[in-house]
């Protein structure tokens, strides 16, 4: 300290004469901090920091992703204890100052993976092998992934592939991009990475670290969906799906009546509620959160959605009519075989129960919603009104199994398949079934998007999706492409049960808002809607078919108020 | 007295007899005067008895080499320069006076006061304005802080933090001149810049380090406070300056000084609580509004037979558990002596301080060399050392920032919340009261659950003792030298280098045993925390000056310029856990659970280019201007204001001032009426440089995902733009010694502006950061302060000095960032706010407007609050009723300016008597108009919750058409009865009996003792206030946005004070 002091002082001296500059003087160091110059990542060591970096940042906006998608869509409806600003979220009256409006925590994810990707040492190599490949790829993903979320809340956003690193490169007025544009540059900017392996970081307290990073095709069809990139889209979910080492067949978990009697009588089996576990094999990526506030981020999803000790049983959503009355108007098949005879008859449930009245039609709602009146202890100040909604953990999911093959399903169709899109819905993807319910002109002209490897996807481990909550849908005849006038009518027709399907299995999830818009955007010639019905009627028909909101539904026709406004 | 006196003379002697033959000025011959001399003549005469004054030294001012003495008659000549306007009087005894030359009969005649009043007169007249204030040795004050509040009242506004010893005051100087940053006045110590830590972290809530109270009261020389020309010390002096000056050896014999001190201090004024039985009543009440199906609640049965009664029948005063009286002793030995070549003043000194609440004692040991060496004809060296190590016994103090959320730890306040029907004492199963502490109660578990339970504070003061439990110690060391080269007659060369090393290390435990859970908010309930503290702070800082002098006739010159770099380090680690699993391990180990670190790790350099120089012409005219250059690690890289050189930024602080003496113009006709005038002038710019040491840079922190592994992200990004706030001040003043300089009278005006607040302003969102510091908005700053004392009585055995000082300070915030047009922020129950327009940091909250008294009238009034999921609630009767703008819905809208913390005047009083060698003085201290939030009282009178309530609320709301302004009582208050409001803004004006001293000097004079004084003084006497808490005068942060909050810290009370003062 005496020799720097000495220093200082003889500088300082010096400079009075000799005008020596003195600017590094005055840079000091920190034990606290890292400065910006002092983190050139230039070394092995420096990768793993940056990644956590992202991750954490990450955990700002995983409830967001979920509450925006949802809360704003026609599947959930608010309880009167939901706070004020929920409630604005789903009545799209959510100004800037909403506590879910915070693009900033978007863009903080975006800065720290644009400081890492313009600075990191890609060069550099170690036993011959590129030191920060990995990471390099997973960053790009982790910011091509924000800037969609962005895009899907916002419309237009400025875009940004620099770092910002001082007061003035943040207030610079950058250029807008729409999600189309924003599509557009970043498939380009993901292409090269398809093959890139996860960083391996093995287990993170307690997760699999490999769940963290969100794979880099299904970000490429998401974003070759948006950008109406159909066949392209397509390619890439069913290069996920099919990959060779790591086939990812629908599996069987459902919720179904029992085949064994020719009643509706008790309780449907339910595999269906048990699979959102982050540890299972249907989740394929989430962002991981923290497991006690004392660490940092927890989720707070379960506190929104279900009863918990924290906000004293009272709830702040639940299903939305729409979605009961979309699950109930679903005809649930059952395939009974009598064991004495050996006949095998179809059986429809019927449109009422006595044990449960989500019994009815679709049983996935059923499956993963719980509700129970309970006994207020001597202390009234929790709800007697007690709710479980089984899709929420510690983690905040980013990508499942049926949802990928749901967006597949969306893109087949919109690509000209709509047959084989149908065939995800009630039949599932094995050769078999592909050969049989596929016409063969469709299977022509799909060439490899209809490749299915015979040995990694069988009737054992493949499900048509509409079949895991309504029954046997392949053997329902009611669940068909009712013929149209024309092939254009037959995708619409097909898109309409694929937007059911999405609702049946992934209400809750986070998704619906978009799937309603991307919907909405294929029917208006991509970009130039013109008519919003499609999302206009759904979400203001949340309430169900008696309580349509049309003031919602006038607003709803123009595109800019699906967005959040923008500070 | 005497003995300074003595010094004074020698000193003086000293000076005059170096003085070359020539300057021996015959003084009853007529001689020939050369061209440009004129003869003056006079008498002096002692003021009191009109007798003249044999032996009186008179110099002409500033030019001592022309110098005459009085003969027996009191008479004398002296010959000066035809410029020379005025004479300077001074005599062993006597109080120094210059004097006005009556130009037309060429005389100055001079009547002397005895220096037993208190001077009105410096050796030197200056351009700027300063004030000084001698330190007196008698008081048992651990910390110089008191006696700026009772020497500089109007000069400074002082406000003791609490009555914990040594823990010092809020000061403020020239209004509020900053917003968020810091707003105290720079410190300086012996010519050294102190980094007071002001607003570092605590482990123990309430308490403040005070760093003064590591220098002992009894080296100190005096204190001085610069209301202008604060040029000089460049980005850091708009705050005020307040320099502090130790003790120096002034005597070439020997001389030893002992002093020992006891003082005695009384339990303090605390709220009137409820009684046991009052209580009662009031907790079943209140268990009829939490919902309870519960019919049977242990502590309501009345049946003295039952298995519990014991427990729930006492009658239990807890305060006299954790209050008592408290003696504290300190003790100081002072030596001075050398010789031509070295002299030294050595002081050590030991004090033992206890508090009025139980374990919050403080001891110090203190040690100080101050020495001057002469080592060659040009070259002086000082060399000043000091050590000092205070100890402290701690616990939590006062109402916690967050009470409803988190478990009450402060025992001050267990004392007053807990149920008085407990006892700390536990029953046996025979129903007889054992010797074993009760632990946490939990009369509450079957209704609220454990959330509602308190600790037994005997419980926590006795398990919590212990020196790796709850402690903190502070060590603080200086080294100075500084050789003093003197090139030639007029330029001196002198480097001041000085380190300080200031290390402080706590611990913090609550016991497992007495307490409740511990609630961590939103995580989980624990059963202990504990923590341990450690920070060092080191500061070097290098002084290089260059001092010329240089008289022409009437002009004189004097410049100093030179550079001062000064770097500090500040570096804290903090460590906590929870769950000891015993109180016998309170140390912080791996088997903790929630463990966590935190640290701190503020590094700054600053360096400054300074010039200032002084010119007087005659002793009429004064100027004085100054520039300093200020450059520092703080500031951003890319400043837009300033200087940018050597590729940094420096910020340039420009100041000037001027005086003028009236009464020596020579027009001026000497009269009884006004003896002295002057009037001075001035403009300063000024800087602040607190800003957070990091803000201007980009950085990453580290963060930490699933408690496994560490990640780095972009924290910071650096403003680097970022600059010191800058304050410009005129300032007008005038001195005024009239009727024959028996009163004497000084007024200061000031005027400013602060400009470039620093102010957390939102980022564009593409940053990701969400806010960053930055320097936007201005607030404006007028006042005054005038003091006047008249020396009443001037008998030959009896003489008596009264006086006041009145200060007065109007703040106005005049733009804040963002164009915003008020900021609010929460903190400590109050929302504060601040408005362009207004004075910072007023109360803002609802207006009330009494109780329904009936269900009719709340009904009329039909007013209602909205739920968070936007459900109406309506008042009803027992509920406060708020005023509402426009609507029946009481929401943030309908919140006014309810309070504002700043006083209207403030200052001081005093008398002083002196009989022979009896001396008498009091000080009273008083504050005007200046509101208080009782934060305490909201927390004793919100009738929410199952603490302890005080006895106005045996006066709440219970039954229909009751007239009452206590609300109704409801567990949780859904109505937010208890809500910020006018209930508890009350006027926290006040003047108070500060402090009487009483002291005798023996006249002994032996070959074993040169002196002997006994002195008592007794501070706190009396108090004149509405105010209702325990003591209108508490500072719970430095921040100026907390000022005039109550949060029931321990009050100053009473206390008696003997000491002996023996010259060896």
């Amino acid at each position: 300290m005496n020799k720097k002091l000495l220093l200082y002082f003889s500088v300082g001296i010096l400079s009075l004469t000799s005008l020596t500059g003195c600017q590094g003087l005055f840079n000091l160091d920190s034990e606290q901090v890292l400065f910006v110059e002092d983190n050139p990542l230039d070394a092995p060591t420096d990768t793993v920091y940056s990644v956590i970096g992202v991750l954490n940042k990450l955990q700002r906006i995983a409830d967001r992703t979920v509450l925006l998608g949802e809360i704003r869509g026609d599947l959930v409806s608010l309880t009167p204890d939901a706070s004020l600003q929920l409630q604005a979220l789903a009545d799209f009256t959510a100004g800037t100052d909403n506590e879910y409006n915070a693009p900033e925590d978007y863009y903080a994810v975006i800065n720290n993976c644009n400081y890492f990707i313009a600075n990191v040492d890609t060069s550099l190599k170690k036993r011959n092998s590129p030191v920060f490949m990995k990471e390099y790829a997973a960053i790009k993903t982790f910011r091509a992934w924000t800037y969609l979320q962005l895009a899907q809340i916002y419309g237009s956003v400025p875009f940004i592939t620099e770092p910002i690193l001082t007061e003035k490169q943040a207030s610079v007025n950058y250029e807008k991009k729409d999600i189309k544009a924003i599509a557009a540059y970043f498939v380009e900017d993901l292409k090269p990475y398809i093959n890139t392996p996860f960083p391996s970081y093995g287990s993170i307290g307690g997760s699999s670290s490999q769940s963290f990073f969100i794979p880099v095709r299904l970000l490429l069809g998401d974003l070759c969906l948006w950008a109406g990139r159909y066949i392209d889209a397509a390619t890439y979910y069913h290069d996920y799906l099919t990959m060779l080492n790591r086939p990812m067949p629908t599996q069987l978990s459902r919720t179904q009546w029992t085949n064994s009697t020719n009643t509706f009588e008790g309780y449907p089996s339910n595999n269906f509620g048990n699979i959102f576990s982050a540890t299972g094999t249907e989740v394929l990526s989430y962002i991981p959160m923290e497991s006690t506030r004392f660490n940092g981020l927890v989720s707070d999803l379960v506190n929104v959605f279900n009863s918990t000790t924290l906000n004293k049983n009272f709830y702040q959503a639940t299903f939305s009519n729409a979605l009961k009355e979309l699950s109930k108007s679903q005809s649930n098949c059952k395939v009974y075989e009598n064991t004495l005879t050996s006949t095998r008859d179809t059986l429809f449930a019927p449109s009422e129960n006595n044990i449960n009245n989500l019994f009815v039609g679709d049983l996935r709602l059923a499956a993963v919603y719980n509700h129970a009146t309970v006994s207020n202890n001597s202390f009234n100040t929790y709800s007697t009104s007690y709710q479980t909604i089984s899709k929420f953990g510690a983690q905040v999911y980013t990508y499942r199994r049926s949802v990928i093959y749901l967006r597949y399903a969306e893109a087949m169709n919109r690509a000209g398949f709509p047959k084989a899109a149908f065939a995800v819905l009630k039949y599932g993807l094995t050769v078999g079934n592909i050969g049989k319910y596929v016409d063969s002109t469709e299977i022509r002209a799909a060439g490899n998007l209809l490749a299915w490897d015979n040995n990694a996807f069988t009737s054992l481990n493949t499900l048509g999706i509409h079949s895991k909550g309504s029954g046997e849908a392949n053997a329902n005849k009611h669940y068909v492409i009712q013929p149209q006038a024309t092939k254009a009518d037959s995708i619409d027709f097909v898109e309409d049960l694929i937007c059911d399907e999405m609702a049946l299995e992934s209400a809750f999830e986070g998704y619906r808002f978009y799937d309603l818009m991307r919907i909405t955007m294929h029917r208006n010639d991509l970009y130039n809607t013109s008519d919003n019905d499609y999302l206009a009627s759904k979400v203001a028909g949340r309430k169900g078919a008696t309580q349509f909101n049309q003031d919602l539904y006038d607003d709803l026709k123009i595109q800019t108020n699906w967005y959040l406004p923008l500070k | 007295m005497k003995l300074v006196s003595g010094i004074i003379l020698s000193l003086f002697t000293v000076m005059v007899y170096t003085q070359d033959a020539s300057s021996q000025i015959p003084q009853r011959k007529t001689i020939t005067l050369e061209k440009g001399m004129k003869q003056v003549t006079g008498q002096v005469l002692d003021a009191s008895t009109g007798e003249p004054l044999v032996g009186v030294q008179i110099l002409a001012y500033d030019k001592s080499k022309y110098a005459a003495m009085t003969n027996e008659e009191g008479k004398y000549t002296i010959i000066v320069p035809d410029f020379v306007t005025s004479l300077t009087a001074r005599a062993d005894g006597f109080g120094l006076i210059i004097c006005p030359i009556d130009t037309k009969n060429k005389q100055a005649n001079v009547k002397l006061y005895t220096d037993e009043f208190s001077p009105m007169y410096d050796f030197k007249i200056k351009a700027t304005k300063e004030k000084t204030a001698s330190i007196n040795s008698m008081n048992a004050d651990l910390s110089v802080d008191q006696q700026v509040q009772i020497n500089l009242g109007a000069d400074v506004r002082s406000i003791v933090r609490s009555g914990q010893q040594g823990i010092g005051a809020m000061f403020l100087m020239n209004g509020l001149n900053s917003l968020v940053s810091n707003a105290q006045p720079l410190v300086v110590i012996d010519g050294v810049i102190m980094d007071m830590q002001y607003n570092r972290a605590s482990i123990h809530d309430g308490f403040y380090n005070n760093l003064l109270a590591n220098i002992n009261v009894s080296d100190i020389e005096n204190v001085t406070v610069l209301k202008n020309g604060t040029a000089l010390y460049g980005a850091k002096g708009a705050n005020g300056v307040m320099l502090i000056n130790t003790k120096r050896n002034k005597s070439m014999a020997t001389k030893i000084d002992v002093d020992i001190t006891g003082s005695f201090e009384n339990v303090p004024n605390l709220p009137d609580m409820m009684d046991a039985t009052d209580y009662r009543y009031y907790a079943s009440e209140l268990l009829g509004t939490t919902g309870t199906k519960l019919t049977e609640f242990k502590f309501l049965k009345s049946d003295p037979n039952y298995f519990y009664y014991k427990q729930y029948h006492n009658n239990t005063d807890w305060k006299k558990q954790v209050y008592r009286d408290a003696f504290s002793q300190s003790y100081g030995i002072n030596v001075q002596g050398g010789d031509d070549v070295a002299s030294y003043n050595l002081s050590v000194g030991y004090a033992n301080a206890n508090s009025t609440l139980n374990n919050f004692n403080m001891t110090r040991f203190n040690l100080r060399l101050n020495s001057d060496i002469n080592l060659s004809r040009n070259l002086d060296v000082r060399f000043d050392a000091s050590y000092s190590d205070v100890n402290r016994d701690l616990r939590d103090d006062g109402v916690a920032e967050n009470v409803a959320k988190s478990t009450v730890t402060s025992v001050g306040l267990l004392s007053l919340i807990k149920s008085p029907f407990l006892s700390p004492y536990q029953y046996d199963v025979y129903g007889n009261q054992s010797s074993f502490l009760s632990d946490a109660d939990d009369y509450l578990n079957e209704v609220i659950g454990s959330e509602a339970s308190l600790a037994n504070p005997s419980s926590m003061l006795y398990y919590g003792e212990g020196l790796n439990k709850n402690n903190f110690g502070n060590r603080m060391i200086n080294l100075a030298i500084t050789p003093i080269y003197k090139l030639n007659q007029n330029l001196t060369l002198r480097e001041h280098f000085n380190f300080t090393l200031i290390n402080t290390n706590s611990n913090y435990y609550t016991p497992l045993r007495g307490m409740p859970s511990l609630i961590i908010e939103d995580v989980t309930t624990v059963e202990n925390v504990a923590k341990s503290m450690s920070s060092h702070a080191n500061t070097f800082s290098s002084d290089t000056r260059l001092d010329w002098t240089k008289s022409y006739n009437s002009h004189n010159v004097h410049f100093t310029g030179g550079l001062r770099v000064y770097n500090t380090l500040y570096a804290m680690n903090m460590l906590q856990g929870y769950n000891t699993g015993n109180d016998k391990t309170p140390n912080i180990n791996t088997s903790l659970s929630y463990k966590s670190t935190t640290g701190v790790d503020d590094k700054s350099l600053s360096m400054t280019y300074y010039a200032l120089g002084d010119y007087n012409f005659s002793g009429k005219y004064f100027l004085s201007g100054g520039l300093s250059m200020e450059a520092s690690s703080r500031f951003g890289s890319d400043v837009d204001a300033g200087l940018k050189m050597f590729g940094v930024s420096w910020g340039l602080f420009p100041s000037i001032q001027g005086s003028w003496v009236a009464t020596n113009e020579e027009w001026f006709k000497s009269n009884s009426l006004v003896n002295f005038l002057k009037v001075n002038v001035g403009y300063d710019i000024s800087g602040n440089d607190d800003l957070d040491c990091t803000a201007s840079r980009t950085y990453f922190g580290a963060v930490r995902l699933l408690n496994a592994v560490d990640g780095l992200v972009i924290s910071n990004i650096g403003n680097t733009k970022l600059k010191w706030e800058t304050t410009k001040r005129f300032t007008f003043g005038t001195d005024m010694n009239l009727l024959e300089n028996r009163m004497n009278m000084s007024i200061n005006l000031f005027k400013s502006q602060t400009d470039n607040l620093l102010s957390l302003k939102s980022m564009d969102y593409v940053g990701g950061i969400g806010r960053m510091w930055s320097n936007d908005g201005t607030l404006a700053n007028m006042g005054y302060d005038v003091s006047v004392k008249v020396r009443l009585l001037n008998l030959k055995n009896m003489k008596m000095e009264v006086g006041a000082s009145l200060g007065h300070y109007e703040n106005e915030l005049t733009r804040l960032p963002n164009n915003a047009t008020s900021s609010i922020s929460e903190m400590y129950g109050a929302t504060i706010l601040s408005k362009v327009g207004s004075p910072i940091g007023l109360f803002y909250g609802y207006q009330t407007n009494g109780v329904y008294s009936t269900t009719k009238d709340a009904r009329d009034d039909g007013k209602y609050i909205v739920l968070k999921n936007g459900a109406k609630k309506y008042f009803k009767a027992g509920d406060i009723n708020y005023v509402s703008n426009n609507d029946q819905e009481i929401n943030e809208s309908d919140r006014a300016v309810i309070g504002n913390p700043n006083p209207d005047f403030y200052g001081n009083l005093f008398a002083n008597l002196s009989l022979k060698n009896l001396k008498l003085s009091a000080v009273f201290n008083y504050s005007l108009g200046n509101d208080i939030f009782n934060y305490q009282r909201m927390v004793l009178e919100g009738g929410s919750n199952f603490y302890n309530q005080t006895t106005a609320l045996n006066n709440r709301w219970t039954t229909e058409g009751q007239i009452t302004d206590i609300p109704v009582i409801t567990y949780q208050d859904p109505m937010g009865n208890s809500r910020f409001s006018d209930r508890w803004i009350e006027d926290g004006s006040y003047l108070r009996l500060k402090t009487v001293t009483l002291s005798y000097t023996w006249p002994i004079h032996n070959t074993y003792i040169q002196g002997l004084t006994v002195w008592g003084s007794a501070n706190n006497l009396w108090m004149l206030t509405k105010y209702l808490g325990s003591d209108p005068e508490t500072s719970i942060s430095n921040d100026v946005l907390l000022q005039g909050i109550d949060r029931g810290l321990l009050p100053q009370s009473r206390n008696f004070a003997l000491g002996l003062k023996i010259n060896i």
